[in-house]
């Protein structure tokens, strides 16, 4: 049961610039505040569409207790559903990815368009109105490619967001692409640790040896802490990009997403060990491979890189107080070829160190969370990523106090 | 480059002279010049260049023309040349030039040839006037290899600057795998091609494996930059792109390594002739700028064509495979890339 008192406290001992207090990272019953406050009212990153290319391809994944299907349509549009039957409930799609010619219920094999719509279900009596009894339709928005859903009745306004990115995204085309790897990672962290890890390079110079070949660790273009390579580099990497219609300057995203382009190190290229070309086909029609990496982030659950030569998304979904799935996808040019224009393991190599570096580091920051001795501590300046997500974050929980019927998800 | 050729000795010897057989016209302002070589045929591979000795009025220059003939056949020796609206050599080739007449050149040389592709999957991408060391390629792969896969794609400034059309049609008669894609970057009505700047998305179209294709290609500069690029775009590896390049190029940098106490200026001698050169240019620097001609092409060590005799005294030489090794063995240099150490003798 959520105690919304609890967190009512938990918000007013908050300060803003400061690790949030203890109980919103550790509390079981947060976990389940954070569902129903944050994953079952925002729009949540779910995949790439080039995932599911052809009509009938369909993919699954779970929103805390809610399975959710996401299928290719005869027309090729992308649907959203839950993934329950409406006969008895029973999960219908098993598998994580699959093509299914029609969606059919294991249990009783009902049987539904990709559409959604129940076309058949027998032994049900003749005058069963099965226009009735349709897949439960989860909100859908495709963004460059890019698979949002949400869980919430009225979903909030997304527009902004779309304005906002597509101009330094849609460039790279991600609709001609394809997933060249993916894995996730289950980390031992709440799924607001993965976050704020992942908002700060604060920690990158002591743990991301593989990453800092060829990633500059300074956030913003004009950043004070850079070295004076660094405004040089800025300088001459924009003013390329500035002759190539690409934008760079961060975007204005508030606290919901960032949107920014940024340089490699001198002569790198990619995220590989020397910097290099991860694939050697580029992407869309670019032919100049240095267009350093589009930085987008979305909260909750989002992040990503947009390079000259290939995609990778970060999707973090909460799976337990302290249990956090990470699922990374790297896409490359939808006709490169592996072994010939790519080789996975030179593609992968760096964020899959990165990633089990950066799990490590949100395990033990769980774990030192849950000493009888933590107080919040301050965020240091480069750390400002960390405020506005913390501040996006307390913006949701005090919604959900605030709300006439916060339990209304679980209820349903 | 001089396989097959008799030893090159110091002096005229590879200095032949041509006689002027045919000319015809290809566009508005393109010809092809025939000629024969007095003495026999050349011998030469297909994608070469001569440098032809042209006297206008008191002038004497030196022009350096890829052949478009290829060695295995047809025409003995061909150059389609475009008068450029600025350039005093094409036009008078155009204008004054004709059959009967003779020039004196040098025997063809150049490393872009169609003897050092490595791939059976071809792409010969020009601009322009460019088409004609790519259809010496051409000719002679229809005689040597009909069976080759090749894209020919070609730029032209507008539909009546295509260069070789007929011809293609022909061969695509004797050569099951030649594709022909030809792009107008101003298209008139009747045009079917395609139209517009070369990009990697038509490139795409044209030739949907061109990343995986050995690329040869000739224009101009930025021309040859923007193919470069969509090739490596397209996972096309660097040593598969071929270029040929002339003219006007920028003298090379001078490397740090090269340049003692600066200012110094040797004595140079070159067939009795006398010139200063410093240490920190090259002998054809010097001399261009003494008014003291030696024929040159490319100016940066790549098709030999200033190519002279080192009779005395040292020089330090940095150059692009324009000169082979048994030719700097038996005392020649480029002028265009070597830079005096000492007084030196030399001899043309």
């Amino acid at each position: 049961m959520i105690d919304r008192d609890r967190i009512r406290s938990l918000l007013a001992e908050r300060r803003e610039g400061f690790s949030l207090p203890q109980g919103f990272y550790v509390d079981p019953a947060m976990h389940e505040a954070d569902l129903a406050a944050v994953f079952g009212t925002e729009w949540l990153f779910a995949c790439n569409s080039c995932e599911i290319p052809k009509p009938g391809e369909f993919l699954t994944l779970e929103v805390g207790v809610n399975p959710i299907v996401i299928v290719r349509d005869r027309d090729g549009q992308v649907r959203a559903f839950h993934n329950s039957c409406r006969h008895r409930g029973s999960r219908i799609c098993g598998k994580e990815k699959g093509r299914a010619n029609r969606l059919v219920c294991p249990y009783h094999q009902w049987v539904y368009e990709l559409d959604g719509s129940l076309i058949n279900a027998r032994q049900m009596p003749a005058d069963f109105d099965r226009s009735a009894y349709g897949l439960n339709p989860v909100h859908i928005e495709v963004i460059c490619g890019m698979v949002y859903i949400c869980l919430a009745e009225t979903p909030p306004d997304l527009s902004r967001f779309r304005a906002g990115v597509t101009p330094y995204i849609a460039p790279h085309q991600p609709d001609r692409t394809k997933v060249a790897f993916e894995m996730t990672l289950i980390e031992d962290a709440n799924w607001k640790l993965v976050i704020e890890n992942n908002r700060e390079c604060y920690h990158c110079a002591g743990n991301h040896p593989e990453l800092l070949v060829t990633l500059v660790e300074f956030a913003l273009p004009d950043d004070p802490r850079g070295p004076a390579e660094f405004k040089g580099l800025m300088e001459r990497k924009t003013a390329k990009w500035d002759a190539l219609g690409l934008p760079h300057a961060p975007a204005d995203g508030g606290e919901e997403f960032r949107c920014i382009r940024l340089p490699f190190h001198e002569g790198a290229v990619s995220f590989t060990m020397d910097g290099g070309p991860a694939c050697r086909k580029l992407l869309a029609d670019f032919t100049e491979p240095d267009l350093g990496s589009v930085r987008m982030f979305r909260a909750p659950n989002n992040w990503n890189h947009f390079l000259s030569d290939h995609i990778i998304h970060f999707r973090v979904l909460p799976l337990g107080p302290d249990k956090t799935a990470v699922k990374t996808t790297w896409l490359v040019h939808e006709d490169a070829v592996e072994g010939i224009d790519y080789d996975i393991e030179r593609l992968t190599e760096v964020w899959i160190a990165t990633n089990a570096q950066d799990a490590e580091l949100a395990a033990v920051n769980h774990v030192g969370i849950r000493s009888m001795a933590y107080r919040p501590g301050p965020y240091a300046p480069s750390e400002f990523m960390l405020t506005h997500f913390t501040n996006w974050y307390a913006a949701k929980m005090e919604a959900f106090v605030g709300a006439p019927s916060p339990m209304r998800m679980a209820a349903e | 480059m001089t396989d097959g050729q008799p030893d090159v000795l110091p002096g005229e010897s590879d200095v032949v002279t041509l006689d002027v057989v045919g000319i015809r016209p290809e566009t508005h302002d393109v010809k092809t010049f025939v000629f024969q070589a007095k003495g026999g045929p050349l011998t030469y591979e297909a994608g070469q260049s001569m440098t032809l000795k042209l006297v206008l009025g008191s002038d004497t220059v030196f022009r350096t023309f890829s052949l478009a003939s290829a060695p295995s056949g047809g025409e003995e020796l061909a150059m389609t040349i475009k008068a450029h609206e600025n350039g005093r050599a094409t036009r008078w080739m155009h204008d004054v030039l004709a059959v009967g007449d003779r020039l004196e050149a040098r025997t063809p040389r150049g490393r872009f040839t169609i003897a050092s592709r490595t791939s059976d999957r071809i792409a010969l991408v020009s601009a322009g006037s460019g088409a004609s060391p790519l259809m010496a390629m051409l000719r002679h792969l229809a005689w040597t290899a009909p069976e080759t896969d090749i894209v020919w794609l070609h730029a032209a400034r507008t539909p009546r600057d295509l260069l070789f059309a007929p011809e293609l049609a022909e061969l695509q008669q004797t050569m099951p795998r030649l594709n022909v894609a030809m792009v107008a970057g101003r298209p008139a009505p009747g045009w079917f091609g395609f139209t517009g700047r070369l990009t990697r998305r038509l490139v795409s179209v044209a030739a949907p494996d061109f990343g995986k294709r050995e690329v040869f290609c000739c224009g101009p500069a930025g021309f040859m930059e923007l193919a470069r690029l969509i090739h490596a775009a397209e996972g096309g590896r660097g040593e598969l792109f071929h270029i040929e390049h002339f003219g006007a190029v920028a003298p090379p940098p001078v490397a740090a390594a090269d340049m003692d106490e600066a200012g110094e200026a040797f004595a140079i001698r070159l067939d009795g002739r006398e010139f200063a050169a410093r240490s920190d240019e090259t002998l054809l620097q010097a001399a261009t700028r003494q008014n003291v001609v030696i024929p040159c092409g490319c100016a940066s060590g790549l098709c030999g064509t200033c190519r002279i005799s080192l009779v005395e005294g040292e020089i330090a030489m940095r150059h692009e495979g324009g000169i082979s090794a048994e030719e700097e063995a038996q005392g020649f240099i480029l002028a265009c890339s070597s830079r005096p150490r000492s007084d030196l003798v030399l001899r043309s």
